[in-house]
């Protein structure tokens, strides 16, 4: 199947190429009732969607079910998380004053934009041109691969999801499985077409041809980038998470590292990581630990025979002072980034993530994409959920995901962001609600008016619902009513 | 909670507009239990649709009207864990006066749902009956997540004689799509969610689906009518009464049990 | 190019932000997480845990044992190119000499922690490696988890690059839990000197495909450890 054929990549404006080609999220805002009903069309789409994601959350529950302390691990990170962000000043100054003093130099970014630049320019300086990047939602979020394209330099994708899609022009669709939006037949096609090997759909022989075709790319890079999963304040180092071993050779191959981290994601210290990693592993892919963990603490030793000269930690703000600042949705600085809120999430499952338009999609995405980037372009969000509560329920630091979606949808109401019929209409509910008399009243009212919005199927036509489901007429009588009639009052409960 | 005996009936609007019988459902399982139930006059809504959509204002009016009619219960029960869980949970962010948070603080305390409620003051012994069915028991997302109530429903259901219940597991905690306004909003995603859920109520094999919220019930009716299915959604309320042989009426027990039983054979 | 200008900023928005508003609750203080799940039989732990991320585990009683386990393997595979990075610390055997009897008939190189070779030349050297026999800092018994250290004769990329990472081990170096390597507990490994800690479990994987697991990506595509028990008798 050609993958420019599928609907989500040549259809819908929320990505589109710009003038070198490559795929940019737009601006305007962000229409999820639109994207929803395509992704809904696209049976391969669903079809990848349910075995990917089914199969994520088997794993994730049956090693849950081992650990008896589970919910006073989470209670515990989430207190821990708390007290880091509310004490974040101190925190970031201690991790930047400690790593300092290692020889990780700390460059500060207020934002995406400068973020960029600060890469760029310490790259330039060090007449760096051939650049690996293992997987950073943190890069993602600062659209380093077009900027720094844009300057001549295309940084190589080497986790294999994220290489795909970079090499099928696509942007991720989840923050841990970049591709799970993929089938194995549209991913041998990417590959086949695209790099030129043999059609084969074995996902063995496809990682292997992937590993091959990298080995050469990291041999010759001048400088790593990499995303961090924790900054641990008392020691100054880094914690880089990972199965494949890409972001090690990133890291420990050229020359020089560059890790990219998010002014939140700080940990007191090193005796935190135990718990914090394993509530990140077990929930991100059902694993008890992941296959690698890097703790970094400096460049290169004296007598160390290996390892990159320069270490910068690029530590960006894009927005999170900001978040810091509205005590309301701090709570989603608390975020680890595992992903389980996507996996369990009944609306994600079904139409995945390019449909939120946003670097960050899903549970986590409807909150922070409004709160981080922007109100208005994502402000369809907060309402693309049932309010389940599966995603507050399955996250590791306990953020109140679905609560913080609330509190979104009454700000929206707030700033007048919602349509007059609506407000009208609630206005109406509000007033006729408070008035026992008049909402009784009302009822026989509506009950003579029914017979006009009756419809074929005996129901109820009512907009948006009737489409799809059969709406029933409202009983002959309210309980109330009935109740309230003599019968009732006698306690004749005549069934 | 045998002493006190007496309880305060909250129909959710739902309930009290589209499905009646289950209310009288409801105060039958009581009465037959040995509680004597009032239903304050005043009561109107919760406020739950107003707050969901982001309008707390309103919320606030309909929460203070809510507190005002039930301050003086000593025990209330709804058959609902969204109504519920937004009087117990979501109340303390609305505006309210300070006399009625303190007496929201107390309201708190004796409000129940009504499988929770059931399931907390009654032993086994005394809920009994019969009912040889193939039953899949879908808890409401708000009840299991924002109550914290768990099997309830599956305890109550197991008492009956010859009742068949699907185990609960993950998937079967799944939400089934209804969301409130989320429903109208975006209504092809809801129908999906609504048609996974009757596809693995089908798949079980299982007569009916029994629900413990009028909006799930609103809901699964809707999509079942639509694909046109032979599953027979009922509240657990309804099903509590069918069971214990408190429906006698002709126009709602017998049909019910015997379409099931026809749909049984099948 | 200075950032110094964005440092203050942030850290001043921050402290504005924290400051001029109602803080959430949260405890004044943090103690690391204790847990009370025990493990006990740790070699047992551990062997289980390596089966269950597929790393091959042998157990053999003497050091001179554990090499003979070593040398099957590599005539069984018949790896044409071998690395020895030796670990003065925990291995008996101090120098390279004392292995010239046991791999005499294959292809070898040893590594020894304090030789610096040139970089692209050491690299270049690694590639051409098809196993790397390393030791490691520690064994974790709970994940089935080696530690490395940047500042070992493999470094970071010596049994990174490598198709097969092999471990020789004492039994004496596992500990329970992730939390008993940390200084906090009072175990060896001193931050300081160290550049990078590496938590290796496994060989490399990916399920990036339709969730499949695929073992054997950019690192190792096999992982095993021989672990010796008694008190070595040094060869």
């Amino acid at each position: 199947m050609n993958i420019t054929e599928n609907p989500l990549w040549t259809g819908p404006p929320f990505q589109r190429k710009n003038d070198q080609g490559k795929v940019e999220l737009m601006k305007e805002r962000v229409n999820f009732s639109r994207n929803a009903e395509i992704s809904l069309k696209n049976k391969n789409l669903q079809r990848n969607l349910d075995y990917s994601l089914t199969l994520s959350n088997k794993k994730r529950n049956e090693l849950v079910e081992t650990f008896p302390e589970w919910e006073e691990m989470r209670s515990h990170a989430a207190q821990l998380r708390t007290h880091v962000v509310e004490n974040l000043e101190k925190y970031l100054r201690e991790f930047s004053d400690n790593a300092t003093q290692k020889g990780l130099q700390i460059l500060w970014a207020k934002d995406a934009t400068r973020a960029c630049e600060l890469i760029a320019g310490t790259l330039r300086e060090h007449h760096v041109s051939r650049v690996v990047k293992s997987k950073s939602m943190l890069t993602e979020e600062i659209d380093l691969n077009n900027y720094l394209s844009k300057q001549g330099i295309t940084p190589i994708e080497t986790d294999l999801g994220e290489y795909i899609a970079q090499i099928a022009s696509q942007k991720p669709s989840h923050i841990t499985a970049p591709i799970s939006h993929l089938s194995r037949q549209e991913v041998a096609s990417i590959m086949s077409e695209n790099l030129g090997i043999r059609y084969t759909e074995d996902p063995a022989e496809l990682t292997s041809a992937a590993r091959r075709i990298l080995r050469s790319s990291f041999l010759s890079a001048e400088a790593g980038i990499s995303g961090t999963n924790f900054g641990l304040a008392r020691e100054g180092s880094l914690v880089v998470v990972e199965n494949e071993g890409n972001a090690r050779l990133s890291i420990s191959l050229p020359p020089i590292h560059i890790a990219v981290m998010g002014i939140e994601r700080v940990l007191p210290g090193l005796a935190d990581l135990p718990l914090l990693l394993t509530l990140l592993t077990v929930s991100a892919t059902g694993q008890r630990i992941s296959n690698y963990v890097s703790i970094i603490n400096s460049p290169s030793k004296q007598g160390e025979p290996d390892g990159p000269e320069k270490v910068f930690i690029v530590l960006v703000d894009n927005g999170r002072t900001e978040i810091l600042r509205n005590v309301k949705y701090r709570p989603i600085l608390n975020c680890i980034r595992c992903g389980a809120c996507l996996n369990i999430c009944p609306v994600y499952r079904k139409v995945g993530g390019h449909a939120y338009g946003s670097v960050y999609p899903g549970p986590l995405g409807a909150v922070l994409s409004p709160v981080l980037f922007s109100r208005t372009q994502y402000r369809d969000l907060p309402y693309a959920s049932t309010l389940c509560g599966a995603c507050t329920e399955v996250c590791p630091v306990k953020i109140p995901l679905h609560h913080l979606l609330l509190d979104l949808r009454a700000d929206n109401v707030q700033s007048s962001a919602r349509p007059t019929v609506e407000r009208i209409m609630f206005s109406i509910f509000g007033l006729i609600c408070s008035r026992p008399r008049l909402y009784r009243g009302l009822e026989k009212i509506i009950r003579c008016l029914q017979p006009l919005i009756r419809s074929r199927d005996g129901g109820l036509f009512i907009p948006g619902w009737s489409k799809t489901r059969y709406f029933p007429g409202l009983a002959p009588q309210s309980f109330h009513a009935q109740w309230q009639s003599e019968k009732m009052e006698n306690n004749d409960i005549s069934l | 909670m045998k002493a006190a005996a007496k309880i305060s009936l909250f129909v959710p609007c739902l309930v009290d507009q589209f499905y009646p019988d289950i209310a009288k459902h409801v105060m039958a399982v009581l009465s037959s239990l040995g509680y004597s139930v009032e239903v304050p006059r005043e009561q109107t809504c919760c406020g739950q649709p107003a707050f969901n959509a982001g309008y707390r204002t309103e919320a606030s009016r309909l929460a203070r009207h809510f507190i005002a009619t039930f301050n003086r219960a000593e025990c209330i029960v709804a058959p609902s864990g969204s109504c519920v869980s937004m009087v117990k949970n979501h109340y303390q962010k609305l505006d309210l006066a300070r006399q009625d948070v303190e007496q929201w603080g107390k309201i708190r305390s004796t409000i129940h749902e009504f499988s929770d409620f059931l399931i907390k003051h009654h032993a086994e012994s005394s809920m009994k009956g019969q009912f040889p069915f193939r039953v899949y028991y879908h808890a409401s997302c708000h009840s299991l997540r924002e109550l914290g109530i768990r099997n309830a429903g599956f305890k109550l259901l197991s008492r009956f004689e010859g009742i068949e219940l699907i185990d609960a597991t993950p998937a079967l905690e799944s939400c089934c799509g209804f969301g409130g306004i989320f429903s109208l909003h975006h209504p092809l995603l809801a129908e999906q969610l609504g048609i996974d859920k009757i596809r693995s109520v089908e798949f079980s094999p299982s007569t009916f689906l029994v629900v413990n919220d009028a909006g799930c019930l609103l809901h699964m009716t809707g999509v079942i009518k639509h694909l046109q299915s032979k599953i027979i959604p009922l509240h657990l309320a309804s099903i509590l009464a069918l069971a214990m042989g408190l429906e006698r009426n002709e126009y709602y027990g017998k049909p019910t049990l015997d379409r099931a039983t026809l749909s049984a054979k099948e | 190019m200075t950032s110094h200008s964005d440092k203050e900023l942030i850290l001043t928005h921050i402290h504005e932000a924290l400051t001029s508003n109602v803080k959430k609750e949260c405890p004044a203080n943090i103690v690391p997480f204790s847990r009370t799940v025990t493990v006990q039989y740790l070699t047992d732990c551990l062997a289980t845990q390596c089966s269950l991320l597929k790393t091959h585990f042998t157990l053999s009683v003497t050091f001179a044992e554990t090499i003979q386990a070593v040398v099957e393997e590599l005539r069984r595979i018949a790896a044409p190119s071998i690395g020895i990075f030796l670990d003065h610390n925990h291995w008996p055997i101090r120098a390279e000499s004392d292995f010239r009897t046991f791999f005499n008939e294959f292809e070898y190189s040893c590594f020894h922690p304090e030789e610096t070779l040139e970089k692209t030349q050491r690299t270049e050297s690694l590639s051409r490696l098809d196993v790397a026999i390393t030791g490691v800092e520690a064994l974790i018994a709970e994940t089935g988890t080696v530690v490395l250290g940047a500042n070992r004769a493999d470094g970071r990329l010596g049994s990174l690059l490598v198709p097969r990472h092999w471990i020789i081990a004492s039994e004496t170096q596992i500990v329970a839990t992730l939390e008993d390597i940390f200084p906090a507990k009072g175990f060896q490994i001193d931050l300081d000197k160290n550049s990078c800690l590496t938590l290796v479990s496994g060989p490399s994987r990916t399920a990036d495909i339709e969730k499949q697991i695929v073992i054997g990506v950019h690192g190792p595509l096999e992982v095993r450890i021989f672990l010796f028990q008694s008190n070595p008798t040094a060869h």
